[in-house]
């Protein structure tokens, strides 16, 4: 019973903020190709704010929790 | 001689791509950050050198193993570059070939993996491509060895003309401004040629940092003064979209409609599965369970006691005979019968067991699991201030500690790359399987693959708990970053198997003819002789002396055995040679003797005790080395020495102690 | 088998394992700096400017 309904449904959003994220994080994350505007797919969480993962341009990638945060969060326009 | 190099990033074949062109085999797996270190392979009959090169995403390196690949770029000489990229991931994958053709050298693009692009129903028109490009584009699919051999012969053919690329992309203006102000001025006053200044310049405004200490430190003034000019107007994020709008528009102008795309999702279905929330951890352990399942059940260990009764049995009696005939003196029949058959023979019959471990861990490699045990386990490990991607090592160094430590090299943040180097040697390698295997048949015969299991999950927990330490003392908090790629599976490959696991396993049997040979004949010597000369009882003999007078230091931990203390004395060597030692010492005639004389000379708890001591004491030597090679310092080589013999013992004092006050025995 | 052929075959093993010994505590204390930290490439970058500049 439980398990089917633990099967997330996936969520979409557009990646808006990389300023607060320190160099080198931007930095890899830019590698990977995820850059403002970007949309992403959610499409597994793990409980207990764990790691996430993520889909764009056909491959898969896992990241913290607090990270999808932050690129989902309103740019701050200098 | 001709040298090519393979660049590219992370996980796009380049190492089998390495293999198929170089007809040898090296070191492969599924998931990113496989190759540390650079390989050089020669193509067969040719004088044509291939480098293969750890994988990279630009030319800006965070991590010591892309290090390596930037810094052969730029201070190794190649004939040609051969750009290695993922065709299913292009629009990311050459943002590096840019890079790479910025630079000028004549390159090969080859769009590797292309049957997955094929799968998903696209196709690229390889002419626009090569116009868009400016060079040489080859479609390849290296793990099926599609199109390698038409690389080869393009290389080969070509050469030694191969021309060099024009490639010149047209940023923005104001870059573009720039960009030939700074060319003018580096080329007039610092001697340097346009193409390489023009490099320089974009590297310089695109804020990689090796270009940017390099500029520093020859007082480039064209490029420093204009460095603040640069930052204000943002021209690395200019340069980066110029990059990414020119991939783009080729892109669309190359897609090309394919066949219907039929992607069975193999690998959504697999992940459902693996990656599961709340099952993830379980599956991770069960799937080692099986491992040790069998390795020790069903079959390592079977083949193992077949071996094993061959070798004390026909082979050691057969030799004696010949040895008799032949009239040896009783001295060298010792030292061959009882030394080196017994000693050297007795690992070897190990060989079934450590092979299937190997196995295992090759199976976990190619598949592209690893990628997703590092995400299950990165929880965990953020409560210890590592990232999942630490956990890639530590699996690595259930087969050995070397690789495993040099596999720490992927990870980015410095602390947490030492921190994992210092906690891999807890890592239970396979050298340690023969003794577990020798004390599991004699005291834990129901439960083998089960005891085994609770070692390496010891040692597991005893990394963890230094990590944290760590941790605290060396003050990593918040640093982490934590991002893997989570690569399709692959359907493994039989070949590729078992070349790895031969790859794997050929070390030791190398080391049974070096380092295990030599050990055992150590110790023979030691236990032939003693201070009166020739000992015909061996409790006479220097070994029993040496051991006898640390057996008060051992006793708190439950050891009243000489033999098995200067058994690991002999461990430090190599592990593998604590069971050697065993073998020599008790005079027995194989494991089944032997495992029934152990049975007589320990309690169960004092047998798992004694297990614990061997897992966690002191590294071999090898590993001592790599852990000084890779912190650069003997401070932490000498450190992991000291270290980890406190930790030994304190953890199987309390094993002992508090099993006897739990009343076991 | 005379005295002598028994020795020589000790002596081979015994010098064998010794000359293992030798090897395996030297690369021990080798061990040089495998992957060189990126800031001191910069250095031969430099050389490499030269060269190119020549």
């Amino acid at each position: 019973m439980w398990l089917p309904q633990l099967h997330q449904q996936s969520e979409t959003f557009h990646v808006n903020n990389l300023q607060t994220l320190d160099v080198k994080t931007q930095h890899r994350l830019k590698d990977l190709g995820l850059t403002r505007g970007k949309k992403v797919t959610i499409i597994r969480r793990y409980p207990l704010h764990g790691p996430v993962i993520i889909s764009f341009d056909h491959q898969k990638i896992g990241l913290r929790w607090d990270l999808i945060q932050s690129l989902k969060r309103e740019q701050v326009e200098q | 001689m001709t040298t090519i190099a393979l660049f590219g990033n992370p996980n796009t074949g380049k190492t089998t791509l390495f293999n198929r062109l170089t007809d040898s085999y090296a070191y492969m797996g599924n998931w990113s950050g496989v190759t540390v270190e650079k390989k050089v392979g020669m193509i067969k009959n040719t004088n044509f050198a291939i480098v293969d090169l750890p994988g990279i995403y630009s030319l800006n390196p965070l991590t010591k193993d892309e290090a390596i690949a930037t810094n052969f770029l730029l201070t190794e000489d190649q004939d040609i570059i051969v750009d290695v990229a993922n065709a299913s991931q292009l629009k990311r994958n050459l943002l590096l070939s840019i890079e790479l053709l910025e630079f000028g050298k004549p390159t090969v693009i080859a769009l590797n993996m292309i049957d997955s692009l094929r799968n998903m129903g696209i196709s690229y028109n390889r002419q626009v491509l090569e116009t868009a490009f400016d060079c040489k584009v080859m479609m390849t699919n290296a793990r099926g060895n599609k199109g390698t051999q038409q690389l080869k012969q393009e290389l080969l053919a070509e050469d030694p003309r191969l021309p060099a690329t024009h490639f010149s992309l047209t940023y923005p203006s104001s870059v573009q401004q720039a960009i030939k102000q700074a060319v003018r001025g580096l080329t007039q006053n610092y001697n340097v040629s346009s193409q390489y200044a023009k490099w320089l310049a974009i590297q310089f405004m695109n804020a990689n940092d090796a270009v940017v200490s390099f500029v520093k430190q020859h007082n480039l003034r064209p490029l420093l003064e204009q460095a603040p000019y640069y930052q204000a107007q943002h021209f690395d994020d200019k340069i980066y979209q110029t990059r990414l709008n020119y991939i783009e528009t080729t892109l669309k102008e190359a897609r090309e409609t394919g066949s219907n795309p039929h992607t069975r999702d193999i690998t959504a279905k697999i992940d459902r599965v693996v990656t599961h929330p709340l099952l993830g951890l379980p599956i991770f352990l069960g799937i080692f369970f099986l491992m040790f399942k069998l390795t020790f059940d069903w079959f390592g260990t079977p083949l193992s006691d077949l071996l094993d009764a061959f070798v004390s049995g026909p082979l050691s009696t057969t030799v004696n005979h010949w040895l008799i005939a032949a009239g040896a003196l009783p001295f060298l029949r010792s030292l061959i019968v009882d030394g080196l058959i017994t000693g050297v023979g007795g690992v070897l019959v190990f060989i079934p067991q450590i092979f299937t471990l190997f196995a295992c861990i090759s199976l976990l490699e190619d598949s592209g699991y690893m990628a997703r045990a590092a995400l299950v386990m990165d929880k965990l490990m953020s409560k210890v201030g590592l990232n999942g991607k630490a956990f890639i090592p530590l699996i690595i160094g259930f087969g050995c500690n070397v690789p495993g430590i040099m596999a720490a090299r992927t990870i980015e943040q410095p602390k947490e790359r030492l921190i994992t180097t210092l906690i891999s040697p807890y890592m239970s390698c396979s050298a340690r399987l023969p003794i577990y295997s020798l004390f599991v048949a004699a005291f834990f015969a129901k439960n083998q693959a089960l005891i085994v299991l609770s070692l390496y999950v010891l040692g597991i927990v005893v990394a963890l708990v230094l990590a944290k330490i760590y941790q605290k003392v060396l003050h990593s908090e918040n640093e982490s970053v934590f991002m893997i790629e989570l690569p399709e599976y692959h359907l493994p490959q039989p070949t590729i198997i078992l070349r790895g696991t031969w790859d794997k396993g050929k070390g030791f049997i190398h080391k049974a003819g070096t380092v295990i040979f030599a050990g055992t004949v150590l110790i023979w010597l030691l236990s032939y002789f003693g201070p009166s000369g020739v000992v015909s009882n061996i409790s006479n003999s220097f070994t029993a002396l040496i051991g006898h007078s640390m057996v008060p230091l051992f006793a708190p931990i439950g050891l009243a055995s000489w033999q098995a203390i200067s058994a690991m004395l002999t461990g430090i060597l190599a592990k593998e040679t604590i069971g050697a030692t065993l073998m020599v010492l008790y005079h027995t005639s194989g494991q089944t003797a032997l495992v029934a004389s152990l049975a007589h000379l320990f309690t169960p708890l004092a047998a798992y005790s004694f297990l614990v001591f061997i897992l966690l004491y002191i590294p071999c030597f090898a590993t001592i080395a790599v852990i000084k090679a890779e912190t650069g310092s003997w401070k932490w080589a000498l450190y992991t020495i000291i270290s980890s013999l406190v930790i030994a013992y304190l953890v199987s004092f309390l094993i002992f102690q508090g099993g006897l006050l739990l009343g076991l025995h | 088998m005379s005295f002598i052929v028994n020795f020589l075959i000790s002596a081979v093993i015994i010098g064998w394992a010794v000359w293992q010994l030798v090897k395996v505590i030297q690369k021990s204390k080798k061990g040089k700096c495998a992957a060189c930290d990126y800031k001191c490439e910069a250095k031969k970058l430099a050389v490499e400017a030269k060269k190119k500049a020549l």
